[in-house]
């Protein structure tokens, strides 16, 4: 039998069990401040596209550095990619439609010739090319002439280092990246399996170029060396060449030549990086930092696909979202360290009279602020409406649950990419300063839209991941250490394939996609896109001057603002310390520099410093 | 760290190792069985001992082709455990349960760490406790013997140690070529270029296996060990055979301090070479040779009187020793037989009195039957088992068997040749040169041991032909005053140095002074003592025939600058001897022995007082090595901070045996010769991820000196032709300079095409070292139009 006392003391416990455990629920319930949107303040930056470089094409006000182009800087591709390049780089950039227009005795040395073939006549302008590398002028070759005229063009061979043309065109079995080059290590691009084949989407029909003594090869072809007699006849330097350099020492000149189209996608940024980096010493040059994870379309507050839904899933949308879409893909970006930014969806058809969840916005907003996930808005619909009708229907929608919410981002799908410009005064928008748009591979990543808006672009979808897709991931992260993986999770609320667009499949590629391809790149911060905003606002913004000493790199900014990112590639070098930041180790010769003050000087020690002398 | 003090600390864990493994665990087994015998001849023994287990153990393995770090260590613990046991009855045996009950208490927790790490220290501190006591308890009873073996060791640790932390490459081009049978040893290939006596061999190769010691850093640096203890045993056998307590202290430091003697006599120390760890048991073969004969008498005299017999007595003990130091020099090095051989004539000569008795010859004749046997069973069982003679032994067959010597050099020379491409066993010694240099001849001496010394010394010293018609009858004294006088000259040339030769009479005068108090000792009634100053003085005689043998027309077993070397190392005994009894005669006869020591001390003393006084100490030399500093400063740290068979080295030749175990090597003849007339695709690659490239920035004076000696590479180097041919002369004199020139502007070429990857690794005043570094999976072409090599693109 118990006593009074004992009875008590049994009471006093469990009550205060039942406290501990009630308490921090509570707790969490009552200080979560999911109608805030906190990077409103974190991310908050008041520099603007007015601090950008202006990049000049004034011939007689040149950046010692400068761009010389051959080709057209407006047009989609090798132009463009060269264009944005230079901005990131802050670079000056001349471009001529022709070689015989380049006015060469009013020029000064550039930095690099990109030459984009499509505008230069080898046969005639060979000479022209041949004598401007003995001038000690290094280029960027951007695709070759077809495989005759190189053939009976000595010079142009002897230009471009080719030793011999083995065969006019061969198929490759994939293509291998040498470490070194693209941030990312060596990388195979061969497939083997049945998804592999699915990925490969490289271009593996090219003329097989054997290159010389002093050259060296960024990345070549891989073929079945069985018909040409095997390891021993066919060796790994003789296979097909797709990226090189070709040095002509003696003028202190570097051909880098790139058999192929890579120089029209976002990859041209991080070969021209790559090949500043090759051609130096070192390489230390400003980068965004960011790793984004954007969801759109997320609609777990509407049962508009109820149907679809219950015809895959068994469930409800709601139940969808809720129950298999949530925890599936928070499993994915808290395993690859990603901090999303959730663009939802209140409705997806505006024409329908069905009201989005109140409760379901408070649960996910809540949801999202514990896993310091944004919320943005979205120009995403199933119907035909005014995107004036649809911005007021969703901010209604928020104000009346989470009305101090403040939203930073704007989603732009590609159907609606025209359409942004006639509303982009909307009062919805106010607040908005950045806007998130789909991939475009021949479009710059990223950018000012507006004096106070910048423009962020996927660089891969987070369903798909082709080869070419992860040459540009590499492309872009050697250049900018920029990414953004869009799921757009209208493909799964809405399917066109009923078979493909399910989520059970879905699902495994998002995984398997990001957790795989981005893990070379796990050196840089993960980032919401506000967060990648204040980014942007200040890489735009740094002004920079460097100066190598012995084994010392200073590096001094303006305009600086609490935090700039860089980049520095060494060749045989490895940072020891960091005076003013920070150094991260990206892989080897590699770092990503946090400068914290103006000024930062870096120490370095030689790779190979021998220990007994 | 500098490359100075990494070579002290390797020397020093070498030193403590070598010492430990052939003297200090014999000892430790051997000390109780040898009572009765002093310290310095039981340390003796116990070194001969272990050295000769040792061999035996490495070479019994090698040929069952099971030699491996585990089977020589089983091989060396578990005898020697057994031994121990057996000898202290089991006792060890007892201990050794003992420790591994404790160790079962500590892995069954019933003993915690703490406490087995507290017994262990103890045990550990207790043994050090009793050694440092043992050791002060010897300095407190013999202050001045310390004091004076201190000042000796460091005399020669000055003299040989001064070279080893200045000059860190192989001072000979015979060592390469040790290097590369000693590394086929690691393979299970013992005698891969023939049959030839490998007791050094064995040591490096056991000490490389066991303590994964680099073969090239053994080689580097065992040359001090091996002229400690050859000095040492000097020492030992003088302090065993002389009446007075302190002489031999002066005999020996004088050997090793003054500077009387010429460079040819000691230049070879400063090198690992099989000839020199033969050496070290020339003189302990001697000393039991002495010892049997003194202890035999007693011990007959002994058995005369009723009294048990033991079953090894000191005699038996000095058989063994004689047995083993004489078996020692054969494995070691057949030039260390012949003059322990000589010391044994002369020996048997001195000590005729008792050598042909009955009670001596039989069991003499035996132990020298063992001995040779059991030191040339292994050769003999390789060779049955098809391994041929290796270059030089056929030369040395050749003049035993008699056939002229032009043909069996010829033979020698081309065998040498080809027994490896990369040096032909040529003994290019800077040291040698050196030493030449100064006595005036040739500065180029030719190793014996592949019979071309003879041909360029046969010549003789006043450049006279050895005669090949017979000459005249002339009269006996006549003759005997030519041998004299030729005798005479030799001794002049190759022994002592040039502003020194005063002392040579000296020599002569002491021989005489010997043979004469031989006799007054053998009237004395002291025949041992007596026997041992003829001994000596005949020995040193036999010497002196044998260095002037070529001027003689005697056979030449060997060259006059080699047995140079043995005739000096006989100084110290015949002087020391000399002096010994002529202070014994005056001062021996007193009972208190206190006053022949002192004697024999205040000897010492004037001794280094008028060396000093008299400006003869010698200045500790320091001889220019075949390889730069920089190259072994390079490859040891290639070496330490790459993996195995990830690099390259591009050399002219010592690198590939020093570095055979651990990466690749690829000559700089081969590479530059495939880039002649090759430019934009020769097709040359090296599959390694590193390459580096060894210019020597002032080339090598690599065999002699030529008009432009000492000149650093130029473009003009690099416009002469590739030179011809092949082997070692493609790295002599000016082809050096030649291909050096080529190599640096060929780097520099390539370092502009590929700036960040072909970097300056190590750079000094007279070496440079390009690292190139490239992809595995796609290599460079290292062919390259750099200007000198000719390049018919044109034609391409």
């Amino acid at each position: 039998m118990l006593s009074r006392r004992q009875f008590f003391t049994i009471s006093l416990i469990m009550l205060v069990l039942f406290f501990l455990f009630q308490v921090t629920g509570v707790l969490k319930e009552q200080w979560n401040q999911y109608d805030k949107n906190k990077y409103a303040e974190t991310a908050h930056t008041d520099l603007s596209a007015e601090e950008k470089y202006r990049v000049s094409k004034d011939v007689r006000n040149l950046s010692p550095e400068y761009i010389l182009l051959i080709g057209d800087e407006k047009k989609p591709g090798v132009g463009t990619m060269t264009k944005a390049w230079c901005e990131y780089t802050q670079r000056d950039l001349v471009c001529y439609p022709s070689l015989e227009e380049a006015d060469w005795d009013s020029l000064p040395k550039p930095r690099f010739l990109v030459v984009d073939s499509g505008f230069v006549d080898y046969n005639k302008e060979t000479e022209v090319l041949t004598d401007l590398s003995r001038q000690g002028i290094s280029m960027i070759i951007s695709g070759l002439p077809d495989v005759l005229s190189v053939s009976y063009n000595a010079p142009l061979r002897d230009l471009l280092g080719i030793y011999s043309i083995r065969q006019s065109e061969v198929e490759l079995e994939g293509i291998e990246l040498y470490d070194g080059f693209l941030l990312g290590g060596r990388t195979i691009y061969q497939a083997e399996t049945k998804e592999e084949e699915e990925q490969q989407d490289l271009e593996l029909k090219i003329p097989w170029y054997e290159v010389r003594s002093g050259t060296k090869s960024y990345m070549v072809g891989l073929v079945d060396k069985e018909p040409y007699g095997g390891e021993e006849e066919l060796k790994n330097e003789s296979l097909p060449a797709i990226i090189w350099r070709n040095s002509f020492s003696d003028f202190e000149s570097d051909i880098f030549v790139v058999n192929g189209d890579y120089m029209e996608t976002v990859t041209a940024l991080g070969i021209l990086s790559a090949a500043l980096y090759e051609t130096q010493d070192y390489a230390l040059y400003p980068v965004v930092n960011a790793q984004n994870f954007v969801m759109a379309n997320f609609a777990g507050l509407t049962s508009e696909e109820d149907a679809v839904m219950q015809q895959l899933y068994s469930r409800s949308q709601k139940a969808v979202f809720q129950d298999i879409l949530w925890p599936s893909i928070s499993s994915v970006f808290s395993m690859s360290g990603h901090k999303p930014t959730v663009f939802l969806s209140p409705k997806l058809d505006y024409e329908s009279r069905e009201e989005p969840d109140r409760d379901k916005l408070i649960y996910y907003m809540k949801l999202f602020n514990e896993n310091e996930i944004e919320n943005g808005l979205s120009l995403c619909q199933s119907s035909q409406g005014t995107l004036p009708h649809k911005l007021e229907t969703d901010e209604l929608f928020y104000r009346s649950v989470i009305k101090d919410y403040q939203f930073l981002s704007l989603y732009v799908d590609r159907d609606h990419e025209e359409d942004y410009q006639k509303i982009r005064d909307a009062r919805v928008l106010q607040q908005v300063r950045t806007v998130f748009m789909a991939d475009q591979d021949t479009e710059a990543p990223i950018g000012y839209l507006r004096k106070n808006v910048t423009l962020q672009r996927a660089t891969t979808e987070g369903f798909v991941h082709n080869y070419s897709d992860n040459l540009q991931l590499k492309g872009l992260e050697t250049c900018l250490g920029y990414s953004a993986i869009l799921v757009d999770l209208g493909r799964i609320v809405m399917p066109e394939d009923l078979e493909e667009d399910v989520w059970e499949k879905r699902s495994e590629d998002l995984a398997r996609f990001t957790i795989t391809y981005w893990s070379p790149f796990s050196a840089f911060d993960m980032t919401t896109l506000s967060e990648s905003d204040q980014r942007i606002r200040r890489f735009y913004g740094i002004r920079y001057d460097q100066r190598k000493k012995n084994d010392t790199i200073l590096l001094n900014m303006d305009e600086f603002e609490e935090e700039a990112y860089f980049i520095l590639r060494l060749h045989n070098q490895q940072v020891t310390g960091v005076e003013g930041g920070s150094a991260r180790e990206i892989e080897d010769h590699a770092y990503l520099i946090t400068c914290e003050k103006e000024q930062v000087k870096i120490t370095l020690k030689e790779d190979i410093a021998p220990y007994y002398y | 760290m500098s490359m100075s003090v990494l070579t002290v600390m390797q020397v020093t864990v070498i030193f403590i190792l070598y010492t430990i493994l052939t003297c200090c665990l014999p000892f430790w087994l051997l000390n109780n069985r040898l009572r009765g015998f002093r310290l310095s001849v039981k340390l003796m023994l116990s070194y001969v001992f272990g050295n000769f287990y040792l061999i035996n153990l490495v070479l019994i393995l090698q040929l069952l082709h099971i030699s491996n770090p585990v089977t020589l260590v089983l091989g060396t613990v578990v005898p020697l455990f057994y031994a121990k046991s057996r000898l202290d009855h089991w006792e060890s045996l007892k201990r050794l349960k003992k420790t591994w009950e404790t160790l079962k208490k500590a892995l069954k927790k019933q003993l915690g760490v703490k406490s087995l790490m507290i017994r262990i220290f103890q045990w550990i501190y207790n043994h050090i406790r009793y050694f440092v006591k043992k050791c002060w308890g010897a300095v407190r009873r013999n202050p001045l013997d310390v004091l004076l073996f201190s000042a000796f060791t460091v005399i020669v640790a000055v003299m040989y140690g001064k070279n080893l932390i200045s000059t860190f490459g192989y001072c000979t081009s015979d060592i390469p070529v040790h290097n590369y049978w000693i590394n086929y040893m690691s393979r299970g290939k013992v005698f891969v270029a023939g049959v030839y006596p490998f007791g050094f061999h064995c040591v490096i190769y056991y000490l490389h296996a066991v303590f994964r010691l680099p073969t090239f850093v053994l080689l580097r640096v065992f040359c001090f060990v091996q002229t400690m203890y050859i000095h040492w045993m000097l020492l030992i056998v003088l302090k065993a055979c002389l009446r007075s307590r302190y002489l031999c202290y002066g005999a020996a430091g004088f050997y090793v301090g003054s500077s009387i003697f010429g460079g040819s006599t000691y230049l070879r120390f400063f090198n690992s070479l099989p000839q020199e760890f033969g050496m070290i048991f020339i003189l302990p073969s001697i000393y039991f040779g002495f010892a049997f004969f003194q202890h035999r008498k007693e011990e007959l005299r002994q058995q005369k009187q009723p009294r048990r017999r033991k079953k090894i007595t000191l005699s038996v003990w000095c058989l063994f020793g004689f047995a083993m130091s004489f078996g020692l020099t054969l494995v070691g090095h057949f030039y260390d037989t012949i003059i322990a051989g000589l010391f044994c004539v002369a020996m048997a000569i001195a000590f005729f009195f008792r050598f042909f008795t009955k009670k001596y010859f039989g069991r003499v004749l035996l132990t020298v039957f063992a001995s040779v046997a059991i030191a040339v069973l292994p050769m003999a069982v390789a060779f049955v088992t098809g391994t041929p003679l290796e270059g030089s032994l056929n030369w040395a067959m050749g003049v035993i068997s008699g056939p002229s010597e032009e043909e069996a050099q010829e033979d020698a020379q081309e065998d040498a040749q080809m027994s490896d491409g990369q040096s032909g066993d040529m003994d290019v010694s800077a040291g040698d040169a050196l030493a030449t240099g100064t006595a005036g001849d040739s500065q180029v001496t030719a190793d014996g041991q592949n019979g071309t010394g003879a041909a360029s010394l046969a010549e003789g010293a006043d450049g006279t032909e050895p005669e090949s018609v017979r000459p005249a009858p002339v009269p006996l004294t006549k003759r005997l005053v030519r041998i004299a006088n030729e005798i005479h000259h030799v001794i002049r040339q190759y022994v002592f140095s040039g502003d020194f030769r005063y002392i040579q009479p000296s020599v002569y005068i002491s021989m005489a002074l010997l043979v004469v108090l031989s006799l007054i000792y053998f009237l004395l009634r002291k025949p041992d003592y007596a026997a041992r100053l003829l001994s000596v003085s005949i020995y040193m005689g036999l010497l002196c025939i044998l260095i002037a043998s070529q001027n003689l027309g005697l056979p030449p077993l060997m060259d006059s600058s080699r047995t140079s070397i043995y005739f000096a190392y006989g100084l110290p005994l015949l002087w020391g001897f000399a002096a010994d009894a002529v202070l014994a005669l005056f001062f021996g006869w007193f009972k208190r022995t206190w006053i022949l020591n002192g004697v024999s001390l205040a000897a010492v003393a004037l001794t280094a007082g008028l060396t000093v006084r008299a400006d003869l100490v010698r200045t500790p030399r320091v001889i220019t090595a075949l390889e730069t500093n920089g190259a072994i400063t390079c490859l040891t740290n290639i070496i330490r901070e790459n993996d195995p068979w990830t690099w390259t080295i591009c050399s002219p030749n010592d690198e590939l045996r020093m570095g055979e175990d651990y990466g690749y090597h690829y000559e700089t003849i081969d590479f530059l010769r495939k880039l002649e007339f090759r430019g934009k695709h020769a097709d040359l690659t090296i599959p390694t991820p590193y390459i580096y490239f060894f210019i020597e920035k002032i080339p090598l004076d690599y065999y002699g000196t030529y008009e432009g000696s000492g000149q650093s590479i130029s473009k003009e180097g690099a416009k002469r032709d590739l030179p011809g041919g092949s082997g070692l002369p493609l790295y002599y004199t000016e082809n050096r300079w030649i291909l050096m020139s080529r190599m640096y502007y060929w780097a520099q070429a390539y370092q502009r095409i590929y700036p960040n990857e072909m970097q300056v690794y190590y750079e000094s005043d007279n070496f440079i070292c390009y690292r190139l570094k490239q992809n595995p999976a796609n290599l460079f072409d290292l062919g390259i139009d750099y200007g000198y090599n000719n390049v018919a693109d044109a034609a391409q």
